[in-house]
């Protein structure tokens, strides 16, 4: 059994069985319900974004596209996963697209044929700088930041990680390694 | 007595992700190597602290407002039908028709889910770029086609004139677009027409997401 859990956080039944009926009827065009359903997990979305990003502006961008790109695709909700992981899947996506924008930019100057990694220095916090751990979170190179927030904060598996990023599990199992290492030494400063 | 454990096996042990025979010597380890038992109870603490972090953050104000104005004021009938039967689908049919004008353009929509369109583009050309650069057309494929699909949504929110303006600066990206690809294909080695190609497809990314932004605040 896994010391850390891995089940993805999920909302009381109760809210879980609301949500299903307010997607229902937001499928069908109902304004009112999907405002109600923004009201509801609005707060993680943003959480989501915040922490994979690590930047408040463009996790407002992000979130308010996410929250759009559900309105679209709202038929493609099926109900055979709680509406909350649906949500959560599909939110992540759009912030992992931007990151894949982002590539592309890069790769303009990586042409020759390096490896992208999108990874920025850590900012070398000042002596006595004592981090929490939400901003040594945002501290985090943002492939190693990518994989904790999704494994330990929020609970996905590795397959599902890797299932959403395109990483070997190898490799994400490495990236979480770095992040906790990482966190580790941030947190000890 | 054995080396310390290195942070990755710790890591993967939290994780349950070592192998039985490798799970057993990181437990022997630890059972008699007080560095690495406290290290390991570091590694969980951070864990614990970051499952336990809130679930929850505000947010800003006005968000749902914005979010609302971009899914327009009709239900379903606008939202979840099809791009072409929407409000606003001449227009975008217009710009689809500028769209599709251009060969690199069919390539990239070929995967979409809402475009009647068929791809037409050589496949010559479409064999001729470097896994590396096809592998990014592949990427920008799906974000054009998602900038693409948002814009076709609001843009009766933009003047004619603005649309108007749009198309022809899409127009004008994707020729250079398509000269940059041509030239690629005649000279595959290049990296100068490769930066070309790169930079017009960022170009048309970027002018395709202003675009919509410009809608969505109209």
């Amino acid at each position: 059994m896994s010391l850390t859990g891995s089940i993805v956080r999920g909302p009381s039944p109760a809210v879980a069985d609301e949500s299903a009926e307010l997607a229902r009827r937001a499928q069908h065009g109902d304004v009112a319900a999907f405002e109600r359903l923004y009201r509801a997990h609005a707060g993680h979305v943003r959480a989501l974004c915040i922490r994979l990003c690590a930047d408040g502006q463009r996790a407002e961008e992000l979130a308010q596209d996410a929250w759009v790109r559900v309105w679209e695709r709202l038929s493609t909700w099926r109900g055979d996963a709680a509406f909350s992981t649906w949500l959560h899947r599909l939110t992540v996506n759009v912030v992992l697209e931007s990151f894949r924008a982002e590539r592309r930019r890069l790769a303009r100057v990586t042409l020759a044929g390096d490896e992208d990694d999108t990874d920025a220095a850590i900012p070398a916090p000042e002596p006595g700088d004592a981090l929490d751990l939400e901003r040594a979170i945002a501290r985090l190179p943002r492939g190693a930041r990518t994989v904790f927030v999704l494994h330990d904060v929020e609970g996905y598996r590795h397959s599902e990680i890797a299932t959403m990023t395109g990483l070997a599990e190898g490799t994400l199992r490495a990236q979480l390694c770095r992040a906790r290492r990482l966190l580790m030494e941030m947190l000890d400063r | 007595m054995m080396a310390h454990l290195d942070d990755q096996t710790l890591s993967d042990l939290l994780d349950d992700a070592l192998d039985a025979p490798a799970r057993s010597t990181a437990e022997q380890h630890l059972a008699s190597c007080g560095p690495c038992t406290s290290r390991v109870q570091r590694l969980r603490t951070v864990v614990a602290q970051a499952a336990a972090l809130p679930r929850s953050m505000p947010t800003p104000a006005g968000e749902w407002e914005s979010i609302r104005a971009r899914i327009g004021s009709g239900g379903s009938d606008v939202t979840h039908a099809p791009w072409w039967t929407r409000r606003g689908a001449l227009l975008a049919a217009g710009l689809a028709l500028v769209i599709a004008s251009s060969g690199l353009t069919l390539l990239f929509v070929s995967g979409g889910r809402d475009v009647a369109m068929q791809p037409t583009v050589p496949a010559a050309t479409s064999t001729a770029l470097t896994p590396r650069l096809a592998a990014l057309e592949h990427e920008y494929a799906t974000v054009t086609r998602d900038l693409e699909r948002e814009l076709a949504e609001r843009k009766h929110a933009l003047s004619p004139e603005t649309i108007s303006a749009v198309e022809r600066s899409l127009h004008t990206i994707e020729a250079a677009i398509a000269e940059a690809r041509d030239a690629l294909a005649r000279d595959p080695g290049s990296e100068t027409l490769a930066r070309l190609l790169v930079a017009g497809h960022d170009q048309k990314v970027e002018l395709l997401r202003h675009a919509t932004r410009l809608a969505t605040q109209s």
